[in-house]
């Protein structure tokens, strides 16, 4: 057998148009599932027992089902009862519910990590509950929340590729269509590997850009003498 | 003034304060001494509605810290510097100091930059206003932490051991600042271990033990006729 490139590159506008779909459906579900996450981890550790509660229910059903299952039960369960569905906002919406569940256990744990003391202080001046929570608690629980989110993200990236299933034309959806099409698998699934190895390796870029940009100069570490 | 009315305070079964009453006038610095865990930090923070009281009454300026529409009048009275500082680590030394009069006090930006900027210089660090926290030492963070309280403009200043988290080298200069802030005539309730200091800017000394009172007297009879031995070898120890 012999490796031949030239039909992968003959259908390359193919698996950049996927290529495309798998990046706006990423973007897409890292925004709202890091925005989904917030909450669920605000409600998780909320005051109100009934925010407690659904957030608690809400993360432990999405953590403890197989994302594949939770895809088909939105995509052909919701029609069923009268919802019309359509893979790609289906897909965004199936990927951000999941993934928000784990962003919120990360949100959380970054929350309780932040220390009393800085909570004292503001309260002793005469904070009120949001402004701790908006100016010094967010904040901090974010900073500490980062990096693993950051590894969150990347997962999110390479599950987009299961939207394949309900007909997402994504990169991997394309990708086997090509596979089909020109019997070189190895070619195809070779080319796409490392497309979605750069794909992530770019998220990682940013989330490590963002942590150095915004907190470099906060986490604790050994005094730096003579810059000011 | 601040008068503390036969306050019990307990966390669960332990009691940490038992009837102490005791009064804090203007303009005066009063420096509370005592063994470690007798209660003079619960006691602070419960002036300034950190922790609730368990019998009794705390009253601020006539404000009850038991009516809950005062808790943060009481709070804007009473500012506090923490032992370990509790700096707002992702801000700078300007962010920490401006987070809450623009906040709290609604001051413009602008304006609590100006006063922020002017307390640094008198605490002799206006050129680390930029610095975060983690790249300033401790004797440096809890002179921010001075500033930041003071920014609110309070009308007492609750100090809780604010030189036992830094290097001995370093409290001198966050001693001076408390100083000359005593010199200006702010209202100080300070909780030290520092004796000599405490000789030095007091006006009135208050000795707890076990969560009681035991002595609140004026500086001079407190420590040059200390008629109560217990008290007197408590001093004695303290200087070594
Ligand atoms: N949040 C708390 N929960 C339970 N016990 C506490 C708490 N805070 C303080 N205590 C206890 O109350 C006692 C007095 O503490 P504290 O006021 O910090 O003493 P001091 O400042 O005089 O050293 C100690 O025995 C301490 O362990
Ligand atoms: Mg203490």
């Amino acid at each position: 057998m012999r490796i031949d490139f030239s039909p992968v590159l003959s259908r390359l506008d193919y698996l950049l148009e996927g290529l495309a779909v798998t990046v706006l459906v990423a973007v897409a579900a890292i925004f709202l599932s890091f925005a989904l996450g917030l909450l669920l981890a605000i409600c998780r550790i909320s005051r109100t027992r009934g925010l407690r509660i659904f957030a608690s229910v809400y993360i432990d059903v999405f953590r403890n089902t197989p994302f594949i299952v939770q895809l088909f039960f939105l995509y052909y369960g919701l029609p069923e009862i009268g919802i019309p569905t359509d893979p790609m906002p289906t897909g965004i919406l199936a990927l951000s519910l999941a993934c928000a569940a784990g962003n919120a256990e990360i949100i959380r744990a970054g929350i309780e990590t932040v220390s009393k003391g800085i909570v004292d202080a503001g309260r002793s001046f005469g904070m009120s509950g949001y402004q701790i929570y908006r100016y010094l608690i967010l904040p901090n629980a974010l900073r500490i929340a980062w990096r693993p989110l950051g590894n969150a993200f990347v997962n999110l990236v390479l599950t987009t590729s299961v939207l394949s299933t309900i007909t997402v034309n994504d990169l991997a959806g394309n990708a086997a269509n090509v596979s089909a099409e020109t019997f070189k698998p190895f070619e195809v699934y070779l080319t796409v590997l490392v497309t979605y190895c750069a794909v992530t390796f770019t998220v990682s870029g940013i989330v490590n850009s963002i942590y150095a940009l915004l907190f470099s100069r906060v986490a604790e570490r050994p005094v730096m003498r003579g810059h000011a | 003034m601040i008068e503390i009315d036969n306050v019990d305070k307990h966390y669960g079964n332990l009691q940490v304060l038992s009837a102490v009453s005791m009064q804090f006038q203007d303009g005066e610095v009063t420096a509370i001494l005592g063994p470690s865990g007798a209660g003079k930090s619960t006691l602070i923070r419960c002036i300034n509605c950190l922790e609730l009281i368990s019998q009794g009454d705390i009253r601020v300026d006539g404000m009850s810290v038991l009516d809950k529409h005062r808790t943060a009048e009481i709070q804007k009275r009473t500012s506090m510097v923490f032992q370990h500082f509790n700096l707002y680590p992702h801000l700078t030394a300007l962010g920490n100091i401006t987070l809450a009069p623009t906040k709290v006090l609604r001051q413009s930006r602008a304006q609590a930059e100006a006063k922020a900027m002017e307390l640094l210089k008198m605490v002799g660090l206006e050129n680390k206003a930029k610095r975060y926290p983690a790249e300033l030492s401790g004797g440096e963070q809890q002179r921010v932490g001075i500033c930041r309280a003071l920014a609110m403009n309070p009308r007492h200043l609750l100090l809780d051991e604010v030189t036992s988290a830094i290097d001995p080298e370093m409290t001198a200069e966050v001693l001076r600042v408390i100083e000359d802030l005593a010199g200006q005539g702010t209202t100080m309730i300070l909780v030290t271990h520092e004796i000599e200091f405490a000789r030095r800017v007091a006006d009135r000394v208050a000795f707890m033990e076990r969560g009681s009172l035991v002595a609140h007297q004026d500086a001079d009879t407190f420590f040059n006729r200390q008629s109560d031995e217990r008290i007197a070898r408590f001093i004695d120890k303290m200087k070594h």
